[in-house]
């Protein structure tokens, strides 16, 4: 089956099995392996991507569905002046998740920024119940976060 | 800079179309003889690997420990890999999968750590001072209580794997996701009989790995390695998260015993402690375990006698395997809860009577070790309890939990613990192995380091650039860490126990040292090369109990407290205090940010059940849950007497459980004596204690 979609900002098409998840096309057919795939059952959040702004596991989306729609991905996503404003948060506060599952979080983040009101912290609560990473402190999370949006307001400002 | 992400190669990114997918077959049963397997027929591009097919050696090996690569027709646990099918389309291979029946002949009796026998006996230490009856005799009061605490994964993110292929010099270059690469490449070298030269091993970008990417790597590299070598063509092995979760090795259970007799005061006279752990079918580091238990089972208390029983115990469950601090955070579970009946018993509170019972300075530990710092344990638990303000919360607390029959509004409850974190392995297991790193200053005043150690997160690998700028002056962006691959780094042997920040930081700055004396005296590139060898003299003597145990000993005291609401049983952290002495700090900044999120990590893992494979057949979602509030951390470091670096890593979990514990049981007036503390488990205590007084009422 032949789907066209927005990849990053591109226009692709692809001639695919309807039924295979979008992870797999995203690494297997367009090569952008910084998108990791860890459980393969919607669970642990290593496979963010954004749909049309909003944020969904890549392993869960069969790639039929897509069909029309928008996708970005940290690779798409990296190099951004958005992308600098979370990657920059963090960064000052020291709150260091590891590289694999940083880069789906790091989405995540965007989507709940992007809604241009100050996430609260139940909001920052549920980005992270959807990463099954034990390892990160939630306060340090909250805080860069809270920066994140702020470095963002702060530039939206700039640019007004 | 942080995104550290960009161009990252894991071991998930290093398949691609063409390569040889190998699936595990499992058994399905914990135990028997198999009897027969049935295959489907087989494709000519599919081929299947069972025991008898590995080239030459057939086991794993682990310091002095082995276990077969693949069952040997015995079953050992469920889930014990039987069988490598593997081909290059993974769809057909999953059919194929389901069609290979295996039989068994299950006529067997399942060994459990609980109602063990003395064949199942692995290995057993005694250690005993003092004279433990003649004090039992004449104690004030006998305080009796037996701990548990469960299996435990590590719950690392990333999958486990490994791929393999045919390198220029006849061998095999493989790629594995492993904390401890030259133990890789020596096992790899050995279940193909090739020499250990034909043998690299590459070791990919890591997510956090909390000591789950051990000896198990090993494993699947053999894998990966037996089906190239069978093929000649590149192969790929990555076991499904669920997998892991249930087989890989995680930490041992254990049940510990303790008996302690104290005087009208409230101070020790002498303790008998008994401890099992379950090391699985398979005990491989369960040596380790139990000499690390033994160290630490009577905690930092003196005790003027004392007697100490350990075993390891082989079960019909998977292997278990090097978990955060391995053995200390069984036995300060159990030891810090014991401390708070001990103080109840003698009508004190815990923070008064561990300064009453703690060692003071240079006073042996029970255990018999007498440390060669000073040890601040006084001052850590002052600190700790000025922190959180512990005194006046613990009696607001205390009073309101006896309030039994109130169940308006949220109960509160404070517990507090201390402990020592050990780094390095003690027994004797490393005694023959040297590590060692080496430096090249180059020409263009960069410094490229060379060791075999995994950094396991951001922060060990920026503190290791900043030192190594630091001493050569150099920017600590023009310090590179070389990629691992044991053709090119030098064998530092296995990343854990924090011996990332004592022995390898070491020899990181005796490298640089030594460049810089000789920096203006030689032409660049100057290279030189640093080992460390344990102590032959003086090391740690498990049968005895004496010698040195570590290089360097952590300490470390924390409060917690935390609301329960009494009807629905949901709990919330308010906040978490740590203090701790942990020797020289090399960035307080980044010592903050790892013992932060290994206290968040040691919550979650003491609330969350454990996973069984019965979870798993249900449906019910195996990975860890974030706490629903975030809480408040706050850490101090003790300015130390140590001038060296030593571990913090692991603090956390041997002081959070016990605290946690603490709190959770005085805010509902109950005792819980099992890990991890469920909402499960405080309801069976309520109900065990309303069985209780309907008894009383009764009679
Ligand atoms: S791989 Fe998609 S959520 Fe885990
Ligand atoms: S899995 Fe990456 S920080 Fe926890």
């Amino acid at each position: 089956m032949k789907i066209d979609f927005s990849l990053n900002g591109k226009k692709v098409s692809i001639d695919t099995l309807p039924e295979k998840r979008l992870i797999d096309v995203i690494r297997e057919d367009f090569g952008l392996m910084t998108t990791k795939n860890a459980c393969y059952s919607g669970e642990c959040g290593s496979c963010t991507v954004q749909l049309e702004g909003r944020i969904v596991p890549a392993c869960q989306i069969p790639i039929f569905t897509v069909r029309a729609k928008r996708i970005v991905t940290i690779e798409g996503f990296m190099g951004t002046e958005k992308y600098l404003d979370i990657i920059n948060a963090f960064n000052d506060i020291k709150c260091i998740p590891c590289p694999f599952c940083f880069t789906g979080k790091i989405l995540a983040v965007d989507s709940l920024i992007d809604n241009h009101r100050t996430p609260d912290t139940s909001d920052i609560m549920a980005l992270l119940s959807d990463h099954s990473c034990s390892c990160t402190s939630v306060s340090k999370f909250i805080e860069g976060v809270r920066m994140a949006y702020h470095n963002r307001e702060f530039r939206g400002e700039l640019l007004k | 800079m942080l995104d550290t992400h960009k161009n990252k190669r894991f071991i998930c990114d290093y398949y691609s179309p063409g390569m040889i997918i190998i699936k595990i077959i499992r058994a399905e049963v914990p135990g028997g003889i198999i009897s027969g397997i049935s295959m489907p027929e087989l494709p000519a591009d599919v081929g299947i690997i069972g025991f008898e097919d590995i080239p030459a050696e057939k086991d794993l090996h682990v310091f002095s420990r082995s276990m077969p690569l693949l069952c040997d027709g015995n079953i050992k646990y469920e889930g014990e890999p039987v069988l490598l099918l593997y081909g290059k389309d993974e769809k057909e291979l999953d059919i194929l999968a389901s069609e290979i029946r295996i039989d068994y002949e299950t006529d067997y009796t399942l060994a459990s750590m609980e109602t063990y026998t003395e064949e199942q006996v692995d290995r057993e230490l005694k250690y005993s001072r003092g004279k433990p009856d003649r004090n039992f005799a004449k104690a004030h009061k006998i305080i009796e209580e037996t701990y548990s605490t469960s299996s435990q994964h590590h719950y690392d993110l990333e999958p486990q794997g490994a791929a393999a292929m045919i390198n220029e010099a006849g061998g095999v270059d493989i790629t594995s996701a492993t904390q401890w690469p030259f133990n890789v490449r020596d096992n790899v070298s050995e279940c193909l009989g090739i020499p250990k030269k034909k043998v690299n091993i590459d070791v990919p970008a890591m997510g956090k790995t909390h000591s789950g990417k051990l000896w198990y790597a090993g494993l699947l590299a053999c894998y990966a390695a037996i089906v190239t070598w069978k093929t000649n063509e590149p192969s790929f092995c990555l076991i499904p998260k669920t997998d892991s979760i249930l087989y890989t090795p995680g930490r041992a259970a254990s049940i510990i015993r303790h008996k302690t007799g104290i005087d009208e005061n409230g101070k020790i006279l002498c303790r008998s402690i008994d401890i099992s752990i379950d090391s699985g079918a398979c005990p491989m580091l369960s040596e380790e375990v139990i000499n690390r238990i033994c160290f630490s089972a009577a905690g930092v208390y003196m005790t003027p006698a004392l007697e100490i029983t350990a075993r390891s115990i082989r079960t019909n469950n998977p292997p278990s395997g090097a978990f955060n601090g391995m053995g200390f955070h069984q036995s300060f579970f159990a030891g810090e809860c014991h401390a708070n009946s001990l103080a109840a018993a003698a009508g004190l509170g815990p923070l008064e009577w561990r300064k009453m019972n703690t060692a003071r300075k240079h006073i042996n530990l029970p255990i018999g070790w007498e440390s060669r710092k000073p040890i601040q344990l006084d001052k850590l638990l002052d600190t700790v309890a000025e922190m959180s303000d512990y005194k006046r919360k613990h009696a607001a607390y205390s009073l309101s939990a006896k309030m039994q029959n109130d169940f308006s509004g949220k109960k509160r409850g404070i517990g507090i613990s201390v402990c020592c974190q050990g780094n390095g392995f003690m027994g004797k297991v490393e005694e023959n192995e040297k590590y060692t790193v080496s430096a090249r200053l180059d020409t263009d005043g960069s410094l490229s380091l060379f060791t075999s150690a995994v950094p396991e997160n951001f922060q060990t690998a920026s503190l290791w650039r900043d030192i190594a700028g630091g001493i050569l002056e150099i920017n600590p962006d023009d310090v590179r860490i070389e990629t691992v691959n044991t053709s090119l780094v030098p064998d530092s042997g296995p990343s854990l126990f924090s011996r990332n920040i004592t022995i390898i930081t070491q020899l990181i700055e005796k490298c640089c040292n030594a460049i810089k004396k000789s920096r203006f005296r030689l032409p660049l590139p100057i290279e030189v090369k640093r080992s460390y060898r344990l102590p032959r003299t003086n090391g740690w003597d498990p049968e005895s109990f004496s010698g040195n145990p570590f290089p360097i000993v952590s300490w470390g005291a924390a409060v917690v407290e935390t609301e329960t609401d009494p009807i629905t049983l949901e709990t919330s952290i308010r906040g978490v205090w740590l203090a701790a002495d942990c020797g020289k700090i090399m960035n307080i900044e980044l010592a903050k940010a790892e013992i932060e999120s290994e206290i968040f990590r040691s919550v979650i893992s003491s609330t969350m059940k454990p996973p069984a494979v019965k979870y798993a057949r249900l449906g019910i979602p195996l990975t860890p849950v974030q706490p629903q509030n975030p809480f408040a951390v706050r850490i101090e470091f003790l300015s130390s007497r140590e001038n060296k670096p030593g571990g913090i890593g692991e603090l956390p979990d041997s002081l959070i459980p016990a605290a946690l514990s603490e709190a959770l049981s005085m805010g509902l007036n109950i005792k819980l004596a099992d890990l991890p503390s469920t909402s499960e488990s405080l309801f069976r205590q309520l109900e065990h204690i309303s069985n209780t007084q309907e008894t009383e009422l009764e009679d």
